[in-house]
């Protein structure tokens, strides 16, 4: 920011460069703002410091930059190699910058969450008012009065976009489980609702990655489902509240006895950004003996079962109108955990929350052959359904599990994401009928450490995940096999549609 | 940390080309100072953190072109700005009559809530110049005092960013004055409604 030599817009070049420098020393994060359109910090994902401060008045003058030229947004620069996407509502502008090549689009897609859990925890309503009637609030006053804010961003920028493949398919993950267990535990939360006054919705996930179990709302409610990303700022706001609740436990050293739980505003900002509802969150536990059931459990380096938990669990969340419904929400809590527990339901689901859909869960006549003549070459998969608006994300290989691998292949399948769906743009911008159902488009790319290879279906996505060394031919094999399974599978795989 | 209040205030220096702007920023942020002159494209940026009795505040100092020709930014980043100071060399009359067009700009472009109230100190830059050499001091203090009485009470500073004459002084003055018309304010705005939609049913408080 000190040479002055040129133009505004490399002074703010002349920054981020020295950002990348940071990047570089600090490890391969992205890093994320979020700033008031006056050029105020309300959040910086490496917390804000007079470095931030800076930062936000030069993408501010960027802003203004592009708005005095009559280029309308601001949305993104690309700086030797360092790319820098942003997002604008009427109130915020949102950031992101990354070096690790990924897109303007795919940043922006990301600053969309950002902008999802920032209104999630203020409300859209508190940014406008407060902004629109006094352009020089600070909004991170509005963030410490907020329930879990830090926690829940922190969570977003560290873990959700970076390896969560929620974020990058717009599509909820989901337990696999029996059709009927997943009926019976529906049932039970819809029962377990009804405790609950003014109820908006009961949602029951995986403690370790909020994989949802189930989701229920009460009969005659409108929108009888919830979108995606509603669920994503919901399972965002129960692991923040779990984090914090672990936290505290440590510090307290607290006893089996209580249960951690949570009463909290959140606001899920595509059924309403306005206004806030309140949400229960806390979990239920299987009352069968646990011990033998872990032993036979194969999962030992199951990533997704934390270490702390010995017992079988399963995470809950009713969300509800009422301010006074924490009694409530209690009673229903622990009237669904008596019903679960009436018989081994409980225990079925917990173990299936623990466990993701690993490649060699898939029978034998589906892929065996080339798993095994190929020296397993599928590392990974994806299979979207963006009508139901869930995927299924299976465990990594264990060569690719560690954070670094996966952040890696979910920046792979964020950029194949949307160059796929870039084609799809182009195909419904053309005057062409939409293509037929049938059509499917492949490609394959090969990368250092492995290859992706994706396919969009009339109807389906997936993604898969193969060791460098698989052939097209494998891999492409593989897939259809993969894909017809998959389809067969549906029903355990994925919640009902409930309309 | 704890005990103190933390803020942070967005300040904009405006004023004619070559009145000194980005010196006094420069010897306020870094004790620097160049004889060098290199006019500011578009704005530049620093910031500051100090603390005005017991309030930590960081100062986000943006620099602005006198020029016209470099001010591609425009001004709608006058939007939100806590304090304004108005920059003039004592040197130049010129410099002094501009004044009043960049307080106007600025009120009108930022449309503060109550423009009457908004702070804005009014800094006589340059007062090290010697009298009789390549120029002379034109605004008195007492002339430039008075405008700003006119103007409602302006805040009134004489510097020298060369010699570091009374720039911290400025600055903190500054920075005072935007703490102290702060939090006339509304403290947090979080709203607490409610809305949702539960259908037909649930108004009638029907039963299951
Ligand atoms: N003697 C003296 N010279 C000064 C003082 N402040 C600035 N100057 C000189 O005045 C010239 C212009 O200073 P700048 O700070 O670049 O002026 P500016 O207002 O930023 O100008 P623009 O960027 O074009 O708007 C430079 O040559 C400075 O060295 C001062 O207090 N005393
Ligand atoms: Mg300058």
């Amino acid at each position: 920011m000190r040479s002055r030599d040129d133009d505004a817009a490399v002074d703010v070049d002349a920054d981020v460069g020295a950002d990348a420098a940071v990047d570089g020393a600090d490890g391969r994060n992205a890093r994320f703002l979020a700033l008031t359109r006056a050029g105020k910090p309300a959040w910086d994902s490496r917390g804000v410091s007079s470095e931030s401060v800076t930062l936000c008045a030069a993408v501010q003058a960027l802003a203004a930059n592009a708005e005095a030229q009559g280029g309308g947004e601001l949305e993104g620069v690309d700086y030797a190699g360092r790319a820098l996407g942003c997002a604008s509502t009427s109130t915020m502008i949102y950031v992101a910058s990354s070096a690790e090549g990924e897109s303007v689009g795919v940043l922006r897609k990301k600053l969309k969450y950002v902008e999802d859990v920032m209104t999630s925890c203020v409300t859209n309503a508190a940014l406008v008012g407060a902004l629109g009637k006094n352009s020089r609030f600070d909004v991170r006053r509005a963030m410490a009065a907020a329930t879990l804010a830090d926690e829940r961003l922190h969570e977003l920028a560290t873990r959700g976009l970076r390896r969560d493949t929620a974020y990058v398919f717009d599509t909820y993950r989901t337990v696999g489980m029996s059709h009927e267990v997943r009926r019976s535990a529906t049932r039970a939360m819809g029962d377990a609702l009804r405790l609950v006054t003014k109820p908006f919705a009961g949602v029951a996930f995986g403690i370790g990655d909020s994989r949802l179990v189930t989701y229920v709302k009460p009969r005659g409610h409108r929108p009888q489902t919830i979108s995606a990303r509603d669920v994503m700022v919901l399972m965002n706001y129960a692991r923040a509240t779990s984090r914090s609740a672990e936290s505290k436990k440590e510090g307290e050293d607290e006893g089996d006895a209580t249960h951690a739980e949570s009463f909290g505003r959140v606001c899920l900002p595509e059924f309403n950004p306005d206004g806030f509802m309140h949400a229960y969150v806390s979990y239920i536990e299987a009352k069968s003996g646990d011990t033998e059931a872990r032993e036979g459990d194969e999962e030992k380096n199951d990533a997704v079962a934390s270490s702390s938990t010995s017992r079988e669990r399963v995470g809950v969340c009713f969300l509800t109108a009422s301010a006074e419904a924490l009694e409530e929400c209690r009673a229903a809590r622990d009237a669904l955990e008596k019903r679960l527990n009436a018989d081994d339901t409980l225990t079925t689901i917990a173990r299936a929350a623990r466990r993701q859909l690993r490649v060699s869960d898939v029978p034998e006549d589906v892929l065996g052959r080339y798993q095994v003549e190929h020296d397993e070459p599928l590392l990974h998969f994806v299979y979207n359904r963006p009508a139901r608006q869930q995927h299924v994300s299976s465990a990594f290989a264990s060569s690719v599990s560690d954070d670094r691998s996966v952040e890696t292949i979910t920046r792979a399948y964020a950029m194949m994401y949307e160059n796929m769906t870039e084609l799809d743009g182009t195909v419904d911008a053309t005057t062409k009928p939409p293509m037929e159902h049938s059509a499917q488009r492949v490609r394959y790319e090969r990368r250092k450490r492995d290859s992706v290879l994706a396919c969009v279906g009339g109807d389906f996505e997936i993604y898969l995940t193969f060791k460098p060394s698989a052939t097209v031919t494998v891999a492409v094999a593989m897939c259809n096999r993969l894909c017809v399974w998959l389809r067969v599978s549906e029903p355990e795989l994925f919640l009902e549609n409930l309309v | 940390m704890s005990t103190k209040k933390r803020t942070l205030l967005k300040v904009i220096i405006l004023g004619d080309s070559g009145v000194g702007k980005t010196s006094l920023m420069s010897q306020y942020v870094n004790n620097k100072f160049s004889k060098q002159y290199k006019a500011t494209i578009g704005a530049d940026f620093m910031t500051k953190e100090i603390t005005v009795d017991d309030t930590v505040v960081t100062l986000q100092i943006w620099d602005t072109a006198g020029q016209e020709r470099f001010q591609s930014l425009g001004v709608s980043f006058y939007r939100g700005a806590d304090c304004v100071m108005c920059v003039y060399d004592v040197n130049s009359a010129k410099s002094f009559e501009s004044l009043e067009n960049w307080r106007n700009e600025f009120l009108v472009q930022a449309s503060p809530s109550d423009p009457d109230k908004f702070p804005i100190v009014v800094v006589g830059n340059k007062i090290d110049v010697e009298e009789g050499k390549e120029s002379k001091r034109v605004i008195s203090e007492k002339k430039a005092k008075s405008w700003c009485t006119s103007k409602g009470g302006l805040m009134h500073f004489e510097c020298s960013a060369k010699e570091d004459i009374n720039v911290t002084a400025a600055f903190e003055a500054v920075a005072r004055f935007a703490v102290e018309s702060e939090d006339t304010e509304p403290d947090v705005f979080l709203p607490d409604v409610v809305q949702i939609d539960a259908g037909p049913k649930a108004q009638s408080g029907g039963c299951c």
